[in-house]
């Protein structure tokens, strides 16, 4: 087993360049984007995960553990 | 050279020095992580220097937080049980490289605003991920939630308390039932267990499923395991629940050294033999467990022994744990986590085995299987099968019904040859003998509370008992079904159900079928009840049919209390008296007729439900005495009588007409005659009247033959007179009896006719008598005057007496009294029967006597 495990992280201030460049920063802004588990609008101060998906489609869930447990629920991370 | 050496050398030092202090912080931060969340606060402060600062500072935080609780928590273990984390940073610039699909980024934020929400988010989605994530997935969500909460409030509790306010905060966003496994798996983290039991042994199971094809089963498995634990970790002291998980893929025993008796009485035995049978078992993991400081020392003690002479590993360095209990109080928890080595285990049974040979000790075992003649027994770690014969100083026919799995037994070793590994063990006469705990419980008055477990049939379908259980009686008891009621009708299955909880006691053990038997402990006897002190002739009351034949009904006024009903009291119409037409089970409304406590028979009757005039006349009369007339004499059997209001007639048996011999009755009874009688019976058949004529005279007769001397002389006043007899009336001690004096009794000299019976006995004259003969069957008593007056004493020659001159013959007269008898020639003038005479003694052989004086 490999003692450590690599947690992909975005830190707070990277997160609009970061965005930017994945072309999410303007739907976010214009309330394009949902939480995938509880529906509310996403913005970009209560981003707490975002999962690449397919064609470079991105799904976000929002910053309540409640959101965060059930994501997790459903999926886990890959390990290295 | 040297110069600017020497002078650029103490600017070096200060450089490497430099150098070496951030270097040692690194290697620092690296080895702890605790030094890293220092770091991450410095850093903190720093922030205002920039964006880099600020970034570092939330890395260092993050794995320093998680990494350095998870670090400290693996040391406790050969190899590590957790992983740590390492943040790997997506940027603009490398997020080609980083970004993977479905493989989530966690926002992560330095600004105070976010910091703490972002960051128990953080911790939280790494618990859930990361931390025993193979086994989790077959838990059911507020399970694995529970875990995860429960872990992420470990980590922010240790190191960063200040987001253990967000966490409060949003735990009340979690579904109800996650909430509830939360609360309800503090308390085993506050004892301990939940970081030293439960998520190593998720980890190993996870580790052992992932090489597996998936199963359905790893979610019972993973489910049930789950609330083992809680119900191990939650358990009271004293309180018994089970020490032992069992499934397909894990199987994890405990032992707990808790009782200070247990230490102090049966010493480490006690708990050593349930290493070896989990070892025997194959249990994967065996925790040993305890509490307090003595805890502590005994558990190292076992530990100790197993590690050492029974062959068990230690998987968990740090045993000791310090808990907090509600109350506030710190106290210790020890908790090993020990793996059976089986190779280890054989070799050190048979030495063991050895050394308690030689010292003829007994040893501790495991009932590990019951087979009917056999068990199977768990001796250090190794199986032994013992037969019957060797269990026990009584006859055990059934060991299955005597032993069961996991009772412990204290064996002796019989014959031992350790170079062939053959060993026999008796179980006989041992502390563990069942005959020791078959005649305590015997010995003792205990209830038991049982639990109905089968209604037990014969080869008929007939029901023989209840087969009922009890952990302290081991086996099955019996309870014959007349143990468990008293009625013979009562359907087990409508008074008990299966699983039932009844109170028994146990009356004796019966070896042929290795059983106790018991009795119900409150059965009432059906005859001591309130029901039957309650009830009274002439009550009306609801029965059930139970049986049914040709001449009468069997019901019961309730469980147990029978009633009977004879044919001829289910109608006055005596073609409607027909015992077929009710069916078993029938409800049916009596009237209770007679209650005999002494034959504990009750009668009941239908019919009389509905008076006749007969019997409302025998109701409102019964035992009185009434005037009655004469219809009709039925020669042999009796008279038939008329009564008052009666427009039936009512009837006198010939035996009810005198206390004893009363001769043709048919001489002293004319039609039209009216005479006094006693209304003593209704004759339900009939529905007829009986009267009594003897009755109405008091006969005390078995009281009276208490207190009485047979062959004194009894004083008695004549009542009236029979065909053949006279009734006399007897009293001795205010106690009075009706007897009477046959004709040929009354005299020795004169066959005394019945019409010379006025004279001789003359009626309410008291008269002396000897008893001739009681026939206590029909309560009759004979006297005798003629045996009296055999021996009465004569008068003197020349004394004059005064008799009743009472007869006459062609030749002779006759005279009587009291205390004699006599004749004398017929006299010259004419004397009235009745009349007095003074008479002289002639001769005392022939009794003649001469009449000197009459009153005519």
């Amino acid at each position: 087993m490999d003692n450590k495990i690599k947690v992909p992280a975005v830190y707070k201030e990277d997160l609009q360049r970061l965005l930017q460049s994945l072309n999410e920063l303007e739907p976010i802004n214009n309330g394009e984007r949902i939480c995938i588990i509880c529906s509310k609008t996403i913005s970009v101060d209560n981003i707490q995960l975002i999962i690449p998906r397919q064609n470079q489609k991105l799904d976000f869930v929002c910053d309540n553990p409640v959101c965060v447990e059930e994501y997790n629920q459903k999926k886990g991370v890959s390990y290295e | 050279m040297n110069e600017l050496i020497k002078a650029i050398l103490p600017y070096l030092g200060i450089g490497l020095g430099i150098g070496i202090a951030i270097v040692c912080i690194y290697i620092f931060g690296q080895i702890y992580p605790t030094v890293k969340i220092i770091i991450s606060d410095i850093a903190r402060f720093f922030g205002w220097a920039g964006k880099n600062v600020r970034k570092y500072s939330i890395e260092q935080e993050y794995q320093g937080t998680i990494n350095s609780i998870i670090q400290d928590y693996n040391k406790n273990f050969e190899s590590p049980i957790l992983p740590n984390c390492k943040i790997k940073w997506v940027t603009t610039e490398n997020q080609q490289n980083i970004l993977k699909k479905n493989e989530a980024i966690i926002c992560l934020s330095f600004d105070k605003k976010d910091h703490n929400l972002n960051f128990y988010n953080a911790t939280l989605n790494f618990v859930q991920t990361a931390l025993i994530a193979k086994a989790k997935d077959y838990l059911n969500k507020p399970y694995s939630k529970a875990i995860d909460l429960l872990t992420t409030h470990i980590i922010l509790r240790n190191n960063r308390k200040e987001v253990l306010t967000t966490f409060r905060k949003k735990l009340n966003d979690f579904d109800d039932d996650t909430k509830q496994e939360f609360a309800d798996l503090v308390p085993t983290n506050d004892k301990g267990l939940f970081l030293n039991m439960l998520l190593p042994e998720f980890h190993y199971y996870g580790e052992l499923i992932d090489s597996l094809p998936p199963n359905p089963e790893f979610n019972s498995e993973a489910n049930g395991l789950f609330q083992w634990f809680k119900e191990l970790a939650m358990r009271e002291i004293d309180e018994k629940t089970n020490l032992k998980y069992i499934s397909k893929n894990i199987k994890i025993g405990v032992i707990l050294v808790g009782k200070d008796e247990t230490w102090e009485n049966k010493g480490i035995i006690a708990y050593t033999k349930w290493a070896d049978y989990y070892a025997t078992n194959n249990f994967s993991s065996v925790y040993v467990l305890a509490r307090g400081r003595s805890g502590e020392e005994r558990a190292n003690e076992l530990v100790r022994v197993l590690n050492q002479i029974k062959g068990f590993d230690i998987l968990n360095k740090n045993p000791r744990i310090k808990c907090v209990s509600t109350e506030g109080r710190e106290y210790i928890v020890t908790c090993y986590s020990l793996r059976p080595n089986k190779a280890a285990i054989a070799n050190l049974a048979w030495e063991e085995l050895k050394k308690y040979y030689d010292e003829h000790n007994t040893v501790p075992a495991i009932v590990d299987y019951v087979h009917k003649n056999s068990i199977v027994v768990n001796v250090f770690g190794l199986k032994f099968e013992l037969s019957n014969n060797e269990l026990s100083e009584i006859k055990i026919t059934d060991a299955q019904k005597v032993f069961k799995t996991e009772d412990e037994l204290f064996l002796n070793i019989i014959e031992f040859d350790s170079d062939n590994e053959h060993i026999v063990f008796s179980n006989k006469g041992t502390d563990s003998d069942p005959k020791h705990y078959i005649d305590a419980i015997l010995d003792n008055t205990k209830i038991y509370s049982c639990v109905v477990e089968k209604i037990q049939t014969d080869q008929q379908g007939l029901q023989k008992g209840l087969l009922v259980s009890n952990d302290e009686l081991k086996r099955y008891a019996f309870i014959p079904k007349s143990k468990t009621t008293y009625s013979r009708f009562l359907d087990l299955n409508k008074k008990f159900t299966l699983k039932q909880t009844i109170d028994i006691r146990i009356d004796k053990y019966d070896s042929s079928s290795s059983r106790f038997i018991g009795r119900l402990n409150d059965i009432v006897n059906p005859w001591e009840s309130d029901t039957i002190n309650k009830l009274n002739s002439n009550d009306s009351v609801n029965v059930l049919v139970k049986q049914i034949n040709e001449f009468f009904i069997i019901c019961e006024i309730e469980e147990g209390l029978e009633c009977c009903l004879s044919k001829n009291e289910i109608s006055w119409e005596k073609d409607e008296c027909i015992t077929s037409k009710f069916k078993v089970d029938d409800k049916v409304q009596v009237k209770i007729i007679d209650i005999d406590f002494g034959r504990k028979k009750i009668d009941v009757s239908i019919k009389r439900l509905t008076k006749t005039p007969e019997l409302d006349y025998f109701e409102t009369n019964y035992n009185r005495l009434v005037e009655v007339e004469v219809t009709k004499v039925v020669p042999e059997k009796g008279i038939a009588i008329k009564y008052p209001d009666g427009t039936n007639t009512g009837f006198i048996h010939w035996f009810e007409i005198g206390w004893g011999s009363v001769g043709k009755f048919e001489t002293l009874f004319n039609k039209g005659d009216k005479l006094n009688a006693i209304l003593y019976e209704f004759d339900t058949e009939r529905n007829s009247l009986k009267f009594s004529i003897k009755r109405q005279y008091k006969h005390q007769f078995k009281e009276w033959l208490d207190v009485i001397d047979e062959n004194e002389v009894f004083r008695g006043k004549v009542i009236k007179y029979f065909e053949n007899s006279v009734q006399i009336e007897l009293t001795q001690k205010n106690l009075i009896v009706q007897a009477f004096v046959l004709r040929k009794d009354i005299s020795n000299l004169a066959f005394v006719e019945q019409s010379d019976l006025q004279y001789y006995l003359p009626i309410n004259e008291y008269f002396s008598f000897y008893i001739s003969e009681i026939n206590e069957t029909i309560q009759t008593i004979s006297l005798t005057r003629a045996e009296y007056l055999k021996q009465a004493e004569l008068p003197k020659f020349g004394q004059s007496i005064t008799v009743k001159y009472v007869k006459e013959n062609h030749s002779k007269g006759y005279f009587y009294s009291d205390e004699i008898e006599g004749w004398t020639n017929l006299p010259d003038n004419n004397i009235s029967f009745g009349t007095d005479v003074e008479v002289l003694l002639i001769s005392s052989t022939t009794r003649e006597f001469t009449i000197v004086e009459s009153n005519t």
